[in-house]
């Protein structure tokens, strides 16, 4: 019985070891029965659905806003094993704009679909908050589509300053002032100064990304709008007279982003079947 | 006496609740016959798994009746993940069958047959209607105390039956209906196949009763890879029977009923904003003419906590009508 036991470990030790031997030893994973990956992207505020155009209950500052905007880049989605091995979406393929926005001509953008996923279980996601220094040095050639993209949706500067990573707008109430508007534009100041910021969210305890051929999951993350202001820089709209585009007040708005994001929940839903 | 019993057999009744009026044997006991009942009322949370199961799998009692019931269940749910996602009115309609036979003195079999039809309206007016056939749950019992049948009985009378089942998956189960609001229990069935174990007890004295039930069903994983939490019922009751003639009879009840819901599972992991629990309170009145019962039930949360308080069960109503065979 004894020996049996011992014998049966040393047959899953060599198992396993055959197992580890067969993939990739750089890190990468092989491409088996990929799958399709949605992250869905549902902007709230302080707990709740953000409305454009509905107020927010006041944040820390005593400021309640009403927004009519919320506009950003995510980029250089990485999803995250069990294991930690990570998997890298082409970066070729890895901007997209999200939008929530009251102009109507403009059409939300909340999802972003992963095409051709290597086959895992995940359980958790990196992504990047605007354009990295790699790709904005490629220039306005190696920018391609986006840059017009990103234009439409009012997500560009010059080329010489580049892309809005947040375009954050509406307007706000307070104890000295009311309905007076306000502009968050978060974007690169220099090249020293990025603000290009990345953040890794974890799947709910318990949950995971289940990806393989017959699968379609749909990742639900909540953007916290509110967290922009205050997750853990408490920035006053009013302190920067009602304008933050750079500077000291948009380092302090970056530093608060990769805070804004959490994956609510997970759909792993069979291929084919999709959810909301 | 005989005749009436050949009657009632003839008749397609049902209850929720059984009603125990001590087997005519004897003609000289009907004059003493005390109701003897056992409330267990317990729907399911999950529209699909409403097996009636809290509505008694036993009685208690030695009774055997068939009959048909209709249950409404009210509901409102989140349709969305965020505090003011807007909440959506869910309706879960049962139409139920059952029935008990005897096998043996020991034993009891109980058949629960319902048909579900449900609907719900999302924030966009848009609804959704979804009926057919529900799980079909038998229960087997053992009377491990059963009522004496005798008139020389004085003071206090206990029955006590322990029994198991199980529910089959004849209703159906499609995930779509579990996407969009939150309640993952607008459903038919479960898909799976579910066990059940339940312990009923009753106590008479005079004309007044009371009873007690438990029960606990073990959900497995359906062939879609989805699993229900398992599910505890639990419930007491007190009544006082009225007799207002040799044949009419007018029971008012009162109760407490409860459910625990463990957290679903879904390809193996545990399901958001699942699970929970709810306690009722319970108001029942049945009239009974000789061997038929119609009655009517409403049950009305207390206290709960259902799916991270993302559903919210409003009320219940069942009305019966039964034929003690």
């Amino acid at each position: 019985m004894k020996s049996n036991f011992l014998k049966s470990i040393v047959v899953s030790f060599s198992l396993l070891a055959l197992a580890s031997c067969s993939s990739d030893d750089d890190g990468e994973m092989d491409n088996v029965n990929p799958g399709q990956v949605t992250l869905e992207f549902d902007n709230g505020f302080a707990g709740n659905d953000l409305i454009i155009g509905n107020a927010n209950t006041a944040n820390a500052n005593g400021e309640a806003l009403t927004v009519s905007r919320l506009n950003y880049i995510v980029s250089n989605i990485v999803l995250i094993d069990e294991d930690g091995m990570e998997y890298a979406y082409p970066k070729e393929s890895s901007y997209f704009i999200i939008s929530e926005d009251s102009n109507d001509e403009l059409a939300d953008n909340t999802k972003v679909v992963l095409e051709n996923v290597p086959a895992g279980t995940y359980t958790a996601v990196k992504f990047g908050i605007g354009v990295d220094k790699e790709k904005y040095d490629q220039g306005l050639s190696g920018a391609g589509d986006f840059w017009d993209a990103a234009g439409e949706y009012d997500m560009t500067w010059s080329w010489a300053a580049g892309y809005k990573y947040i375009n954050f707008e509406g307007t706000y109430t307070s104890n000295s002032t009311t309905d007076e508007q306000y502009w968050v534009h978060l974007g690169r100041a220099s090249d020293e100064v990025t603000n290009y910021t990345e953040t890794t969210i974890d799947v709910p305890a318990s949950s995971a990304i289940i990806v393989n051929e017959n699968m379609a999951p749909e990742v639900h993350i909540i953007t916290d709008a509110n967290a922009l202001l205050t997750a853990t820089e408490v920035v006053s709209l009013e302190a920067y007279e009602n304008a933050i585009m750079g500077g000291e007040g948009a380092v302090k708005v970056a530093t608060n982003v990769p805070l804004a994001f959490k994956i609510d929940h997970v759909h792993n839903n069979k291929a084919g079947n999709s959810s909301h | 006496m005989k005749n009436l019993i050949i009657i009632a057999y003839l008749l397609v009744v049902c209850n929720v609740f059984a009603i125990h009026k001590t087997e005519p044997t004897d003609s000289l006991q009907t004059a003493t016959a005390v109701k003897y009942y056992v409330f267990d009322d317990f729907c399911d949370t999950c529209g699909c798994s409403g097996n009636g199961g809290s509505m008694g799998f036993g009685t208690g009692l030695d009774t055997n009746f068939a009959g048909v019931r209709y249950i409404s269940q009210s509901y409102r749910s989140r349709d969305g993940i965020f505090n003011n996602s807007p909440w959506i009115d869910e309706n879960f309609n049962t139409l139920q069958a059952w029935g008990r036979v005897p096998v043996g003195k020991h034993f009891l079999v109980n058949a629960i047959v319902p048909y579900h039809f449900h609907n719900r309206e999302f924030a966009n007016k848009s609804s959704q209607n979804i009926n057919g056939l529900g799980d079909i749950t038998l229960l087997g019992f053992y009377k491990v105390l059963a009522k004496q049948d005798s008139i020389m009985v004085v003071g206090p009378q206990h029955s006590l039956q322990v029994g198991g089942g199980v529910k089959m998956p004849t209703g159906s189960f499609n995930r779509a209906n579990n996407t969009g609001s939150v309640n993952t229990s607008f459903q038919l069935g479960t898909g799976s196949w579910d066990y059940v174990t339940a312990v009923n007890y009753g106590l008479t004295h005079n004309n007044w009763g009371m009873s007690a039930m438990v029960n606990y069903t073990f959900k497995t994983k359906n062939s879609k890879d989805y699993q229900f939490g398992n599910q505890l019922n639990y419930g007491i009751n007190t009544y006082k029977t009225y007799y207002l003639s040799p044949d009419f009879a007018l029971t008012p009840a009162l109760g407490v009923s409860g459910e625990n819901y463990d957290e679903d599972e879904s390809y193996g992991l545990s399901v958001l904003n699942t699970g929970g629990d709810v306690l009722f309170g319970k108001l029942s009145v049945e009239a009974s003419y000789k061997t038929y019962s119609l009655g009517v039930t409403t049950m009305l949360p207390i206290d709960q906590d259902l799916n991270n308080g993302k559903v919210e069960v409003k009320n219940r109503i069942s009305l019966y009508l039964n034929v003690n065979i």
